[in-house]
């Protein structure tokens, strides 16, 4: 892989869906091992453009570097699942199979046909998974079938397969949306600590401007499918989160 | 949305009374034209049929529930059992592998899916276009009347039926979860392993037991042509009119038949939970 300073670096990107425009003219910087929040209201781009991060949605227009890199060209390669990982937010697990075999699945990658088979057939055990299990507080359900798990176990191991994947870089779409407040911010935090204890740059898309000014490095606004705002958390001011929320009936040139 | 386009929507969606009521009319026609047709003269219901019947309703009072005439029962139900399992057995060998290669998941590339697809479709679909009455009589004729016939008539279209069937349940699992494998750099060979299967289980698991119901019945069936078991001692019984010996027989294919019901509803519910 490649030795750039950058994790991502965004240019002119736009992407439309059948004509629809999700984002338009995005231009963004990420340096490695900064985390970074992206606020909006709903609709205004945060989960294409977390898609885009991941190299599951190619742009438009522009371009987009990832780690230096194409990520197109990471993906041909079978290089993308080392680069960077995506926490969806509906955890998209196999109900059906346990907790370990979720996290397992992280590994897939870099198992091959063979060994990954076994490992779902024989009782055979991965450390990684285990280890992983542990740092997210899962590891008590660990034998148990996803299916029979609350919402927050589901997430932790979401987060743990992750983990297993072990990507330079962690994208996570919404994962507070479901949680109540003391959770989230434990959540938040845990986030926070698994990014900075491997050196792993994190992306996340959050609803609450607070939350994301109290456990981010940075916050980015965006809106309609653009970027509102862009700065530390201690510079990004009240009225520049409040204008990012503001409805679009307010304010009349923008009404189609 | 304007108004216009949503009126021109609800027209087009909507059938025209008047062609509905037509066609009803036409139907109904065509329904009662038929029984006016029917040939009253001759015996519609053969003469005997009545007095035959009040005699089967009778008998169902009065089984045949001697120890000698069980040992047969239970002895047909086992044929017509074994019958079914190796059927299935044969069935599954040919299907699971057929599933994954009808599904085409393993398969890179649309146009090699495609051409895959065709081919797969069209051989399974040959061979499932036959009932399994019809196959019984080929492999009669190949083979003899032996188990072996009666064995790949099951084992062969029900085969076939399965790699269709099955291969859509791969088909269908969430795309989102298998995109999720596929980020973390699965292979399509552990899309099917990690994704594809255990998504589909239960109703993999739901359907082999619906098959298996349906070969009990198709191996009691087969059973007339000469092969043991339950069909083959029906067919004795209601030679002989005695009808007596009818009920034990179809009380113990009733019986297998829920027992399969029962012991499926429970696997079915395992996996799932």
């Amino acid at each position: 892989m490649t030795t750039s300073t950058k994790a991502y670096e965004l240019r002119g990107l736009g992407v439309s869906f059948s004509g629809v425009r999700a984002l338009d003219g995005v231009d963004l910087e990420v340096a490695r091992g900064e985390s970074v929040a992206l606020v909006g209201p709903s609709g205004a781009g945060k989960s294409t453009l977390l898609r885009v991060l991941a190299g599951m949605v190619a742009p438009t227009t522009g371009t987009v570097r990832l780690l230096g890199g194409d990520p197109s060209v990471l993906r041909r390669r079978g290089e993308l699942p080392a680069a960077v990982g995506l926490m969806p937010q509906s955890f998209d697990l196999v109900p059906q199979l346990r907790v370990k075999h979720n996290i397992q699945a992280g590994a897939l990658g870099r198992w091959g046909a063979i060994r990954s088979t076994a490992a779902l057939l024989l009782p055979l055990e991965d450390p990684r998974a285990r280890e992983a299990a542990a740092r997210v507080g899962i590891e008590e359900r660990f034998h148990q079938r996803v299916s029979r798990c609350s919402g927050g176990e589901r997430q932790r191991t979401a987060l743990a397969r992750l983990l297993v994947q072990n990507p330079r870089i962690l994208l996570v779409d919404e994962p507070v949306s479901s949680l109540d407040p003391a959770r989230s911010e434990d959540l938040l935090e845990l986030l926070r600590r698994l990014a900075v204890e491997d050196g792993r740059t994190l992306v996340a898309s959050l609803h609450s401007p607070e939350l994301a000014r109290r456990h981010f490095d940075r916050v980015v606004g965006l809106r309609e499918g653009r970027v509102a705002f862009d700065g530390g958390s201690s510079a990004v001011t009240t009225e520049q989160l409040t204008d990012v929320y503001r409805l679009v009936d307010e304010h009349p040139s923008d009404s189609r | 949305m304007s108004s216009t386009s949503q009126r021109r929507r609800l027209v087009v969606t909507r059938p025209r009374p008047t062609a509905r009521t037509a066609l009803s009319v036409l139907l109904i026609g065509a329904f009662v034209l038929a029984f006016l047709g029917l040939d009253t003269t001759d015996d519609l219901i053969h003469q005997g049929g009545l007095q035959a019947a009040a005699r089967l309703a009778r008998s169902l009072l009065a089984p045949d529930l001697s120890p000698e005439f069980l040992v047969i029962v239970l002895d047909a139900t086992l044929v017509t059992v074994s019958y079914a399992v190796a059927g299935m057995t044969v069935a599954i060998v040919i299907g699971i592998p057929g599933a994954v290669i009808v599904s085409g998941v393993l398969v890179r590339g649309r146009r090699a899916r495609a051409v895959s697809s065709v081919l797969s479709r069209g051989t399974f679909g040959f061979l499932r276009a036959m009932h399994e009455l019809v196959w019984a009589l080929l492999f009669l004729a190949i083979l003899g009347l032996t188990p072996v016939a009666g064995i790949l008539a099951i084992g062969v279209p029900y085969g076939a039926t399965l790699a269709r069937v099955l291969g859509e349940h791969l088909q269908n699992a969430p795309k989102e979860v298998i995109l999720a494998l596929r980020s973390s750099g699965a292979s399509r060979w552990q899309e099917l392993v990690y994704g594809r299967v255990p998504v589909a289980s239960g109703d993999i698991v739901a359907y082999l037991a619906y098959r298996f119901e349906c070969a009990v019945r198709a191996a009691a069936v087969l059973s007339f042509i000469g092969l043991g078991g339950i069909g083959y001692r029906l067919n004795l019984a209601l030679h002989d009119f005695r009808f007596d010996r009818v009920w034990p027989l179809i009380a113990a294919l009733v019986g297998l038949i829920a027992i399969i019901d029962v012991v499926s509803a429970r696997t079915r519910r395992t996996l799932q939970a």
